[in-house]
């Protein structure tokens, strides 16, 4: 008889749902100039963004790949499709609109019916294009816009958006983020004005179906002075044979004590390549929350970065990170203070399993200008058999003597004791290691909406148990 | 020769510029090593030992080496070449007698010049020693430095190990130390940096033995426009063994300071634990700090663990000192004093310990 489990109620199956696309247009695979050319006609870009996704490409080859993380043998540009446009593809604002294949595919990850219940508004991205993106009208007349980003290029905030398109994430930094500012597409832009609190999420949501292609969205938002946003972005992906490859973006504007939270959860296939990358900058006063649950993808290089700019601007970094079989995981944040008065916190937790590699990496910069500053990193690492790995790579770099610095990190297993106990209150060996672990990750989920901490704790269990019984 | 060396067993940014690093040094002259006879312990001299083709940023092949057995210091395999290039003569020192006297060896670079020593101690089973290094140099010297030190500790060997530096700041000064430890042996160091010029520190001990045991304490202080560069490694190999990696400095003016410390746990190392602690006071606004304490773990049950604080006095500290009559000064002066003492008070030796008391507190009786 199989043993019945507490993911009874969980389908897997939702996550690897393949539509075929055969009637999708896709570019050929590869990137050269052409190709770029032919996407930037595409999107109709105006000519700062034509010049500036060359000068992106140029810069992408001539720059070499890091050396100091996970492998990424395994991924050749060569055979990476950069642009797939589902068939009859429309941005809409009405699911009914979308067409059927992929409106399924949606209700299927609950995204319509979590509008419906709990969100301000929903962008949904399937491939390279948004098919779906809606706002509600309270929100919209507290003058939030909440759009696609390629057709804001045209739009009223066109210059708003030329100022601060790629500017916290310039094509220099890294090989991945001059990829991403050759060939982007999709994402969305968000302007909260000054002094408006939004108060439900919004959400975008990031599907990637066709096999051996690229998903780069740039989201860009803007929190104006006083403002107050929270965003949530969700992905997932069928798992196929060859490499995908998540190169997108993500940048925040904080303004004047405005707040902004920013939450993940990241559920890509095992064959994704998520070299994904987040900054926010924060003006005076202000704050961004980061709250981050990675769980899926076969190599990830992710470290949001914030960048306290303003006197008494804080940053707090929440995160968990659960590496399975075939998973190389390398996460973690940045915080540079670059004025008095500002804190950044950090407080993650890594689980390993079946293989799993995890690597938590930080870094804490404070300025000599940065007088009080204080900052705290704190990790915990789980390892749950003696096959996986967990690396803590936490680096500071101080320069001023006004700063008050902690630091602490803790690597051990699941302790047989509280196991034991489980057990014996008729739990499985699995189902109380499952329960263990939930909670060694609540850090997370105590700071997600509940329908998103349901779905993160979830995801624990179908990593942590068996077949469904 | 160009040099490459505290290498960080796992790499971090580049633009942090914490990986490790990179110097030139000119050609070395041996001046020797005068050896006075001390009881208990029998002298010889051979030639240093070279991992051929060894790469120092090739983490995965020093520990392949390390599950052989075999030394590998913290500096790095370019300070095995560069002993051997120098054709430098490496001497050593074995004691198998149950109670030896403390080996005591005094560098004293007063002349300065390019000076390069390399040294092996072998402790056979059972047998507790202590090994004294002071590095010194009066107000004059000044050139480039070179020391290495390795040990080979036999099953229940325990070995206590005091270096001592007060160098002036024109001395480059490359100490490389490095340690394999069989079943149950015990090493404990005493480092003790009171001044330099820019000194670079690496110590790495393989604990390959079952229920060995490695504890390091490390007190600095880092003034004017020194750069200390340090890479402490404890690489656990066999079943329980326990490292323990405490530092505690102070930084004052245009000080560089970069602290690397690393507990690697090795598949096969069941029930080990690691702990790595620095506490360091910033005196300056025009200091530089980097630390990055690495735990690399590839074996489930064990215990790691790091904590650290970095910056200024605390304010209620502060007030109460002030408050007793001190100015802010006085109060910063005592307190980074205290951090050298607590590591000078764990020598063994007592006129040694006595002579860097009273090199750190000249004024009291």
């Amino acid at each position: 008889m199989k043993e019945k489990t507490r993911v009874d109620d969980v389908d897997r199956s939702i996550y690897d749902i393949k539509n075929k696309d055969k009637d999708a247009y896709r570019f050929d695979s590869g990137l050269t100039r052409e190709i770029v050319m032919q996407l930037s006609e595409e999107k109709n870009d105006p000519m700062w963004m034509r010049k500036f996704r060359l000068k992106c490409l140029d810069m992408f080859n001539n720059m070499g790949f890091p050396q100091w993380g996970p492998a990424i043998d395994g991924l050749d540009m060569d055979n990476i499709v950069t642009y797939v446009r589902p068939k009859d593809n429309k941005m809409v604002a009405d699911w009914d609109e979308v067409p059927e294949e992929i409106k399924t595919t949606f209700e299927r990850l609950g995204i319509p019916e979590a509008e419906r219940e709990s969100l301000a508004g929903v962008g949904a991205q399937y491939d390279s294009e948004l098919v779906y993106h809606n706002l509600k009208e309270d929100v919209k007349a507290q003058g939030v816009i909440y759009s696609d980003l390629e057709s804001e290029l045209h739009g009223p905030y066109a210059e708003m958006i030329h100022e601060h398109f790629m500017k916290l994430i310039p094509p220099e930094d890294h090989k991945f983020a001059a990829l991403h500012g050759a060939v982007w597409s999709g994402g969305s832009f968000v302007y909260v004005p000054p002094g408006v609190k939004v108060e439900i999420p919004l959400q975008s949501y990031f599907r990637l179906n066709a096999p051996g292609a690229g998903q780069f969205e740039h989201t860009l938002i803007i929190v104006d002075e006083g403002a107050d946003l929270h965003f949530i972005e969700g992905c997932s992906a069928p798992k196929y044979n060859i490499a995908n490859l998540h190169a997108g973006a993500v940048e925040l504007f904080v303004g004047k004590n405005a707040k902004m939270r920013y939450s993940t959860i990241e559920n890509w296939s095992k064959n994704m390549y998520n070299l994904n990358t987040k900054k926010a900058r924060v003006e005076e006063g202000g704050s961004v929350e980061w709250i981050s649950g990675s769980f899926g993808s076969h190599v990830s290089y992710l470290y949001p970065t914030s960048i306290l700019a303003g006197r008494g601007a804080s940053s707090e970094f929440t995160g968990v990170t659960f590496s399975g079989g075939g998973q190389d995981l390398d996460t973690g944040c940045k915080a540079i203070h670059l004025a008095p008065e500002t804190t950044s916190f950090v407080n993650t937790r890594s689980i390993s399993k079946d293989g799993g590699k995890n690597t938590f990496r930080s870094s804490v910069v404070v300025m000599p200008q940065a007088k009080n500053a204080k900052a705290s990193v704190s990790c915990e690492s789980l390892m749950l058999d003696s096959i996986s790995r967990s690396d803590t790579i936490p680096a500071m770099d101080i320069r001023t003597q006004d700063a008050d610095i902690g630091h602490e990190a803790k690597i051990g297993r699941i302790s047989d004791d509280a196991v034991f106990y489980l057990m014996s209150r008729g739990l499985s060996e699995e189902e109380a290691k499952a329960l263990i672990v939930s909670g060694f990750a609540d850090n997370v989920s105590k700071e997600l909406p509940l329908e998103y901490a349901v779905e993160m704790n979830n995801l624990i269990r179908l990593e942590m148990v068996g077949a469904i019984g | 020769m160009k040099m490459y060396v505290n290498h960080l067993p796992a790499e971090t940014w580049n633009r942090l510029e914490m990986n490790g690093a990179s110097l030139s040094v000119p050609a070395f002259e041996d001046n020797g090593l005068e050896i006075l006879e001390t009881k208990g312990w029998e002298t010889s001299t051979t030639k240093v030992k070279v991992h051929e083709g060894l790469d120092p940023k090739d983490t995965f092949a020093i520990r392949a080496l390390a599950k052989k057995g075999e030394i590998v210091t913290g500096v790095g395999p370019d300070m095995d070449r560069l002993i051997r290039e120098n054709k430098v003569v490496t001497h050593s020192f074995k004691t198998s007698s149950k109670k030896p006297e403390p080996l005591i060896i005094d560098f004293d670079y007063g002349r300065g010049g390019r000076d390069l020593t390399s040294i092996e101690i072998t402790v056979e089973d059972g047998v507790e020693a202590t090994v004294v290094e002071e590095f010194t140099s009066g107000p004059t010297g000044k050139g480039v430095i070179g020391v290495q030190t390795k040990f080979s500790l036999g099953k229940g060997a325990k070995v206590t190990f005091v270096q001592v530096q007060d160098l002036n700041r024109k001395i480059t000064f490359i100490n490389d130390v490095g340690i394999v430890q069989t079943e149950n042996a015990e090493f404990s160091g005493i480092e003790a940096i009171l001044s330099g010029g820019n000194t670079y520190y690496g110590t790495q001990t393989n604990l390959y033995g079952k229920k060995s045991n490695y504890r390091l304490d490390i007190g600095y202080m880092v003034e004017d426009r020194q750069l200390l560069d340090m890479n402490i490694v404890a690489m656990h190999i066999g079943k329980k063994t326990n490292a323990e990696i405490f530092a505690d400095g102070v930084l004052k003016d245009e000080a560089v300071k970069i602290f690397r410390s690393t507990v690697d746990f090795n598949a096969g190392c069941t029930g080990s634990s690691g702990e790595e602690r620095e506490n360091v006071l910033l005196m300056d606004d025009t200091v530089i700090n980097k630390t990055v304490p690495l735990i690399l773990c590839d074996e489930e049950d064990v215990e790691g663990a790091h904590g650290g604080s970095i910056g200024r006095l605390d304010d209620e500290t502060l007030f109460y000192m002030m408050s007793r009559g001190m100015t802010k000064e006085e109060v910063y002066e005592m307190v980074s004093k205290a951090r050298l003492d607590a590591v000078i008070n764990k020598i063994p030796v007592k006129e040694i310990k006595d002579k860097w008391v009273k090199r750190l507190h000249p004024d009291e009786d």
